[in-house]
């Protein structure tokens, strides 16, 4: 499929670069959002399972096999983002460095932040200013300072600034330096900010207010989902591939056949992909996860039994000899992991600080919190076994499938959460 | 003499007596009746806040102020129930029970009553609701239920402390959080005199942003007052839940000290003759 022959009225660009204040995050469709509060509310009296992920693991016979999956669904591919927002960057910056040009980049959590920031530094030959150690950060450094100092005369990009600071009384002093050093002088200087991060420096630190521009890319709606699982569908797989509902067998991205029905293709949007909308966020790593445990070989039972039409044969047989069908799982039959109500406050409080440092050492959580280590060590056990969140060399991640989930359980115990 | 009818008993004189006749069935059902609303009674008692505790944020708090509500009702059900079963429903004789239960109240369970009555006004009120932090007479601690004759209180030590409605009738009451999660809270730092005020209130300003219990959304104020022998500092800041306030006010007080310290800050050591 050639999307570049789509007509650009017809299809949202996707990668577009916007200011922070015109962020909208995708909803959910009303009737999910009621079924979601009716299972929630029976949820609540019910024993809480000991995994989530027990329907994940009984589908998984049905799943994909990985080498598969991975040229149907492939990693995603930022530089199309990049290209964006170097160009929206470009508009902002004054090229002759006579005053501060600070833009931020805010990615929400597995927004791809880094690698868009990465490749943005390599397209312009720009420096990295690394990220400081925790100790640097507590000791306000004067060495790191000085290298800040020397690296920032010339066109610069930092792209973890929520590894700059900690959520601490003296954790803000070497960002609170180094906005002050940039706001004086003359630069150019792409900040990365991950939106945790923002929203609590906002009120910290009024972070928003050294800056010339915050920007962030749209959030990918359901419209823009269709395009960015079709175009990444056809990435490597030469056949064209259809994907369908495994139990109704209703098309949740349709062929792209003939042209003629090429163009209508893009005003049908399934219910599904709101729903994906939705639940990510709009954030495109997290719809493609789903995406990707949502994906079967064969339809579901329930499908095959049904006798169907003359017509219905005809075209599936039809599209099996240009195309290749593929089976999503029902939205309903998805099993997202569920935030057992035996989490406490403190359990709430630890996702919490993880959030806003993105990720955090687990030496240092016991540093941050005002809580003993056993309790925090308590905690982080339950919180694993929920497959909530996980460890990677000593550093605290919240998972990808869980993360939708905690941030609308954090929301609503009244915590502070990426809102702009 | 008397003779009995089915309205009640036709006393010597002709008239009616207020109470009727009743059956052994009719006295099992009036009981009955009774030991079904002191049950479901019961079971609001222990249900509301049940489901309370299984929702999140101010969820919590309309839960808890269905159940006076819902109490009041099965009430009210359960007396319009048994009026007629045990009384007989004329005019005379409704002027001559409310006429009995005064001379009662008047000599007898005047407090008694009074405590109802006031708990009565309450539902119409809601001056406070389960959830509620209000201090009365000294007493300080959460709304855990609103009965008619009185509410129970659970103190920061965790006791249970039962006040009658009758108190919040006549005696001036604190309501901090009023139907809401927010609640200020103010922690105190006594510093010596002598010292460079702008650092000191920064630095408190840092130690209050990043607790982990701050409700950052709410303002959060240094105020400074020079008193005679110190300057006190009060942080004035909101804790997410009104339930964390101790622990928001321990957070800061611990960590306060320990970075003024640190900084070279000097608490004051001289009582402080004003009360703050």
């Amino acid at each position: 499929m050639n999307l570049s022959k789509a007509d650009p009225e017809e299809e949202p660009k996707l990668w577009e670069i916007i200011p922070l204040n015109k962020y909208s995050r995708p909803s959910k469709p009303l009737e999910e959002s009621i079924r979601l509060g009716f299972h929630n509310f029976i949820q609540k009296f019910i024993k809480p399972s000991e995994s989530n992920f027990d329907l994940i693991k009984k589908i998984s016979l049905t799943a994909i096999p990985k080498r598969s999956l991975d040229r149907i669904v492939p990693d995603i591919n930022y530089s199309k983002a990049t290209e964006e927002l170097n160009t929206e960057i470009l508009k902002y910056l004054d090229p002759d460095l006579t005053e501060n040009n600070i833009i931020f980049f805010v990615g929400t959590p597995f927004s791809g932040k880094e690698d868009i920031l990465t490749k943005l530094s390599l397209t312009n030959t720009w420096n990295i200013i690394a990220d400081p150690t925790p100790d640097q950060i507590f000791s306000l450094d004067q060495n790191f300072i000085d290298t800040v100092l020397e690296k920032f005369k010339k066109p610069s990009v930092i792209i973890n600034f929520e590894k700059w600071f900690f959520k601490h009384s003296d954790g803000f002093n070497l960002i609170k330096t180094i906005l002050n050093i940039f706001w004086s002088n003359p630069c150019k200087i792409v900040i990365g900010v991950d939106s945790w991060t923002w929203s609590y420096l906002i009120y910290a630190i009024q972070i928003d207010s050294y800056g010339k521009k915050a920007l962030s890319y749209r959030p990918f709606e359901a419209e823009r989902l269709q395009i960015f699982l079709d175009q990444l569908a056809h990435q490597k797989m030469k056949r064209e591939i259809v994907f369908r509902d495994s139990k109704t067998g209703n098309y949740i991205i349709k062929p792209n056949i003939d042209t003629s029905r090429g163009k209508k293709k893009r005003k049908f949007v399934d219910n599904y992909l709101r729903n994906l909308a939705g639940y990510s966020n709009g954030i495109p790593l997290l719809a493609w996860s789903i995406w990707r445990n949502s994906l079967r070989k064969v339809p579901d039972d329930e499908f095959l039994e049904k006798n169907l039409d003359e017509d219905e044969s005809e075209e599936i047989s039809k599209m099996n000899k240009t195309s290749q069908i593929l089976w999503v799982l029902p939205w309903n039959k998805m099993n997202f992991p569920l935030l057992p109500d035996v989490l406490r406050r403190t359990d709430l409080i630890i996702l919490n600080t993880i959030l806003i440092h993105k990720e955090i050492m687990e030496d240092l959580l016991f540093y941050l919190l005002p809580l003993n280590k056993e309790e925090i060590l308590k905690s982080v056990s339950i919180l694993v076994k929920y497959g909530l969140i996980e460890k990677h060399e000593k550093i605290w991640k919240i998972t990808v499938l869980s993360y939708p989930k905690i941030r609308e359980r954090l929301n609503s115990e009244g915590f502070l959460v990426d809102e702009f | 003499m008397s003779f009995n009818n089915q309205e009640g008993t036709i006393l010597q004189d002709g008239n009616v007596s207020i109470i009727r006749n009743l059956s052994f069935l009719e006295v099992i059902y009036i009981f009955f009746l009774i030991f079904i609303a002191w049950l479901i009674l019961r079971i609001f008692k222990k249900v509301f806040p049940w489901i309370a505790e299984r929702v999140s944020g101010t969820k919590r708090l309309y839960v808890l102020a269905l159940m006076p509500l819902f109490r009041i009702v099965v009430i009210i059900i359960t007396i319009l129930l048994l009026f007629p079963l045990i009384l007989v429903p004329t005019t005379e004789n409704l002027i001559a029970v409310l006429g009995a239960i005064g001379i009662a109240v008047g000599f007898a369970i005047k407090d008694y009553v009074s405590s109802i009555l006031a708990g009565i006004v309450y539902l119409y009120e809601m001056p406070y609701q389960p959830g509620d932090w209000i201090e009365i007479s000294g007493i300080y601690g959460e709304v855990k239920s609103i009965g008619l004759r009185t509410i129970e209180l659970l103190t920061p030590d965790d006791t249970i402390v039962r006040i009658p409605q009758l108190k919040m009738w006549d005696t001036p009451f604190f309501n901090l959080s009023g139907g809401s999660k927010e609640l200020q809270c103010k922690t105190n730092f006594f510093l010596q005199p002598k010292h460079n005020a702008s650092q000191a209130k920064q630095i408190l300003y840092d130690i209050a942003i990043s607790s982990p219990y701050i409700q950052i959304k709410k303002p959060i104020d240094i105020i400074v007052v020079e008193k005679e022998f110190s300057t006190l500092y009060s942080i004035k800041a909101y804790p997410i839940d009104s339930r964390d306030q101790f622990k928001l006010i321990t957070d800061l007080t611990i960590r306060g000290k320990t970075v003024l310290i640190t900084k070279g800050f000097q608490f004051s050591n001289v009582p402080t003759l004003i009360k703050d």
